[in-house]
């Protein structure tokens, strides 16, 4: 089966008209272009080096086509790491998935899905680390369906001792508890870590060299 | 600043509009690009295009006719600009074009520059 080729888009012929000088001398040149593109509320600076832009030759004034706004999208992505239309594409149909239904998954409109699968939309990095995360990890579809399953899910935290998580009832977490002696942690106990965490909470490396009470206890030296 | 109501320049501009998808009869200069960018961002040029078309044609969105009293160059070069404020992605937003030809004898076939994009 031979591949789709996508049509190249219509264009009038050079020389065109540049509105700035009103001369007709606006040809493809090759230049280092820079953009100024918001996504997210940032503003990014994209840099395309040699590439063709329609630009005046008397003024120097350019004017922006199809093409060089697909190449600044593609700069984007690539900076901020978004899945192209292609890969979007592609992930549905390796799912076998309907437009439809990955928007439900992502409580999303349908459009939105195809625009993003167009390329006429580029998602928000927000939703495009929620299409990440489904399209990469079956767990997390999985872990759409049950919650969608069952409305309860998630009404009260879970905690995973065996992974060391710990929670706010003052129990601490399996593997604190069990720790190596190697770990600092475990050394002095789970209360004596917690403790310096609270005072020190971006120099945990010194655990071991800090006893929590000095620094509870004001020490008068006079 | 008047709605264009002029029955020959508005078939003009209808017509640049009417080829949204052929390159070089809606022109986005550098300034505009940017400021569609920032203004609408995550829509791209061909879709800005294309609403401008929808907005003129479908929905017989209003252009206003200015009379050019900047003094400075470009500005001063054209006789009017047209302003249009359309809504494109949720968005209210200000574009200001320019029309060319403006002179009704030249046989150029009509095109449209935008040079500016803010929020309306």
């Amino acid at each position: 089966m031979s591949a789709k080729k996508k049509p190249e888009p219509q264009s009038r012929p050079f020389p065109w008209l540049c509105s700035d000088c009103v001369t007709r001398t606006v040809v493809p040149t090759v230049i280092d272009f820079t953009a100024k593109v918001k996504h997210d509320a940032v503003i990014h600076e994209l840099h395309l080096p040699g590439i063709e832009v329609p630009r005046c030759q008397t003024c120097g004034d350019l004017a922006i086509t199809t093409a060089i706004d697909e190449r600044v999208n593609e700069a984007l992505r690539a900076k901020l790491h978004l899945l192209s239309p292609a890969q979007i594409r592609a992930n549905i149909e390796k799912l076998d998935l309907t437009q439809q239904e990955l928007a439900d998954w992502l409580d999303v409109a349908p459009e939105t899905v195809s625009r993003w699968m167009t390329g006429t939309l580029i998602q928000s990095s927000r939703m495009n680390k929620r299409l990440r995360m489904f399209f990469a990890f079956p767990t997390a579809r999985e872990m759409l369906r049950r919650l969608d399953e069952d409305p309860q899910l998630g009404i009260e935290a879970r905690v995973d001792r065996d992974r060391g998580e710990a929670d706010r009832t003052g129990d601490p977490p399996t593997s604190a508890v069990q720790s190596k002696p190697a770990n600092p942690v475990g050394q002095r106990g789970f209360a004596h870590a917690l403790a310096v965490e609270r005072i020190f909470p971006r120099v945990k490396s010194n655990y071991q060299d800090v006893d929590p009470r000095r620094y509870v206890t004001p020490v008068f030296s006079y | 600043m008047a709605r264009l109501t002029d029955p020959d320049i508005l078939a003009r501009y209808r017509h640049a509009l009417t080829e949204w998808k052929v390159e070089g009869y809606i022109v986005l200069k550098k300034d505009a690009y940017e400021g569609l960018r920032t203004t609408i961002p995550g829509v791209p040029e061909k879709v800005f295009g294309e609403a401008l078309y929808r907005f003129v044609c479908e929905e017989n969105g209003e252009i206003d006719q200015v009379k050019e009293t900047r003094n400075w160059e470009p500005c001063n070069r054209w006789e009017y600009h047209y302003d249009l404020r359309p809504t494109i992605d949720g968005v209210k937003v200000y574009v200001e074009t320019r029309l060319y030809p403006e002179s009704f004898s030249s046989r150029d076939e009509p095109e449209i520059h935008v040079v500016h994009i803010k929020p309306a």
